[in-house]
């Protein structure tokens, strides 16, 4: 009997948390608006960065990092990272890198980015909805040494 | 080696048996003139003392076994007891040599060329002085009156030499026929007593005559200067192996040196072989000759080997070893080896063990969004060999050179780092190579030797991790490896102890 009570507890407090975890995730859902907190790479400088300018077509600035190779990147849905490698490239909006030869570290318009890597074809303006969009640096070695938080924007 | 001292007259006398025949009034008379001058200079001239002994002893023994006086030639009696002696012994330094020169003709052109000719090079000669008969008044009286040079027998002419004092006489007689000159000369040793040499030329003035009257000249000087020395001769293998005598260097081989009669301790060193070292007892007269084959340990520890396993040597060797391996990735074009090694000399068998190691730091460029190589990866790589190592003898002069033919074969560990973290592996590795040494420095049983190698080697197999470059993060990186083979080539200085041969 006294051994009874054991499993017993268990089991509730898996059905009250199981519960309020499922009351969570619903709520997300329904705001979309959420944003992570941290460097979207792990174990890097963080970059302070921020947009202004007309929601559609969007500047961005951050703190200089001094490396050679940076990029900003907005995208459709959230980054996600695996061993601090994008893998959702194919939500890719709009790009811009060190590489493109407008815009200089630090401080770039939307009309210096292109919405593909591979084409380069100048970006129209963003759609109704919302993004997110970060800051990184990567070194002479191709390891990522700095990177902001993710930052969402959204169009109306 | 030889040791040759000839004491010719000592030796005649020695075979002369002593004759029981009687013995007449007037050999009595000379033999006691003649012991009277010898007995004065063998006090007044005490390094030729032994000499003027021998001398002694071969007059009276040749008295005994004398043959019969040629026809019309005078007998020893002749002797003039009152005969004048013009550079008595007492006056001389008996180390100088004086000789008579003799011309039995006029003064002319050819004569006084002669003259002069002869006097420049005996006078050149060291303790050789010539003087001319007509300079020294009564001398050819002194001379002439014991006879007819060519009719002298040994005693007058050592007797000559007593009372006159000169060595040795050039004695020129010249007569013309035509254009030709017959010249006759005789070169009389008085101090041994007999006729050096005879020449009868008939021929032109020229080159040729001058220069073989000259040879002789000198020769005939030599010969009496010697007689009055003790000459060496020393000769050794290897030439050019210092002579010490009496510890003090000498020169070195081969040796011709006049010194006093006494006691030598003679001694020939040469680097890298043992000291040849005798003693010797020299009297004047005497001529050493010494050949000496120095002996080298190692050499005849090569050249004596005997069949069978036999431990010959330990070395050990540290060198560079440089390794050409192609430009790949990653960039690791060049391999320097740091080498230490330590084998066995097994008859023409070297085996042993060989470490390697090296640790190049290489950065490999890398293609970025900003266009190729803009980036790079740094590489730091560690490739350790441990490998068994044979070679064999395939040419060598004892241990002053060799050529070898080698091979080396074990395994290798490689090791790449990068930032994100470090791959290694093991793997085989194997050279082939020849190798000439020469040896620096030698020392007992401890030689340095500078060893050249080259050839080919395959250094193993490397692993590293591949970087491609990413615009959205820390890209891929994919674990390759690259097998390092390329020509080579070394340097290393060999400590080699030999074993038990000194």
């Amino acid at each position: 009997m006294r051994y009874a009570i054991i499993p017993s507890f268990v089991l509730g407090l898996v059905f009250v948390f199981g519960g309020c975890a499922q009351d969570s995730s619903d709520g997300a859902s329904e705001e979309a608006t959420w944003v992570y907190q941290n460097l979207i790479f792990s174990q890097t400088s963080p970059i302070s960065a921020a947009q202004s300018g007309d929601i559609k077509e969007p500047a961005f600035s951050w703190t200089s990092t001094g490396y050679k190779h940076v990029v900003c990147a907005i995208f459709k849905s959230h980054i996600a990272i695996t061993n601090n490698q994008i893998v959702n490239e194919e939500e890719l909006v709009w790009i811009w890198h060190s590489g493109l030869d407008k815009g200089r570290d630090g401080n770039i318009s939307f009309v210096d980015g292109v919405t593909d890597l591979s084409s380069n074809t100048v970006p129209e303006d963003l759609s109704t909805g919302t993004y997110y969009w970060a800051v990184w640096a990567i070194d002479e070695g191709g390891h990522v040494r700095a990177s902001s938080t993710e930052y969402a924007l959204t169009v109306q | 080696m030889s040791f040759d001292a000839p004491r010719k007259a000592r030796h005649e006398s020695q075979r002369i048996p002593v004759s029981d025949k009687k013995v007449p009034i007037w050999l009595i008379c000379l033999a006691v003139s003649t012991l009277s001058w010898n007995a004065e200079a063998k006090v007044e001239t005490s390094p030729e003392a032994r000499v003027e002994t021998t001398v002694e002893a071969k007059v009276e023994a040749k008295t005994d076994a004398q043959p019969p006086p040629k026809a019309g030639a005078p007998a020893p009696t002749s002797l003039p007891a009152s005969a004048p002696a013009v550079v008595k012994p007492s006056q001389i330094d008996r180390k100088q040599v004086y000789l008579l020169w003799y011309p039995t003709a006029k003064s002319n052109d050819f004569l006084s060329v002669l003259t002069r000719m002869a006097q420049a090079k005996l006078n050149a000669l060291p303790q050789v002085t010539l003087k001319q008969v007509g300079n020294v008044p009564q001398l050819r009286e002194t001379i002439e009156g014991f006879g007819k040079l060519e009719h002298l027998d040994r005693v007058s002419l050592i007797n000559i030499k007593n009372q006159t004092g000169f060595d040795g006489l050039v004695h020129i007689a010249p007569t013309y026929r035509g254009n030709k000159l017959a010249l006759a000369i005789s070169y009389v040793d008085f101090r041994n007593g007999e006729f050096f040499r005879e020449r009868a030329l008939t021929q032109l003035i020229d080159a040729e005559l001058f220069q073989t009257l000259e040879a002789d000249l000198v020769e005939f000087a030599t010969r009496i200067r010697r007689s009055y020395r003790v000459t060496l001769k020393v000769d050794a293998h290897p030439e050019g192996s210092e002579v010490y005598i009496n510890g003090k260097l000498a020169g070195k081989t081969p040796l011709v040196k006049e010194v006093k009669a006494g006691a030598y301790k003679i001694a020939i060193r040469k680097r890298g072989f043992r000291d040849f070292r005798q003693n010797f007892q020299l009297t004047n007269g005497d001529i050493l000759r010494l050949r000496a084959t120095l002996y080298n340990p190692i050499a005849a520890r090569y050249l004596n080997a005997k069949p069978g396993l036999r431990l010959d040597s330990r070395l050990f060797n540290l060198g560079y070893r440089y390794v050409y391996v192609g430009a790949d990735q990653p960039a690791l074009e060049h391999l320097h080896f740091f080498s230490l090694e330590g084998s066995l000399r097994i008859r023409s068998l070297d085996l042993g063990l060989r470490f390697g190691l090296t640790s190049p730091r290489t950065q490999t460029p890398l293609d970025t969004f900003l266009g190729s190589d803009q980036g790079s990866v740094s590489y730091e790589t560690t490739l350790m060999q441990f490998q068994a190592v044979g070679k064999y003898v395939l040419w060598e002069k004892f241990s002053f050179a060799s050529l070898r033919i080698c091979t080396a074969h074990g395994f290798s560990y490689g090791r790449t780092s990068i930032n994100s973290g470090k791959v290694s592996a093991w793997s085989y590795s194997g050279d082939v190579y020849a190798e000439v040494v020469s040896r620096l420095f030698r020392s007992g049983n401890f030689s340095m030797e500078l060893q050249l190698d080259v050839g080919f080697s395959y250094a193993g197999k490397l692993p590293y991790k591949e970087k491609t470059f990413s615009v959205f993060g820390e890209g891929a990186e994919v674990e390759k490896s690259r097998h390092l083979f390329g020509p080579m080539a070394a340097l290393a200085l060999r400590f080699n102890f030999f074993n038990d041969i000194f």
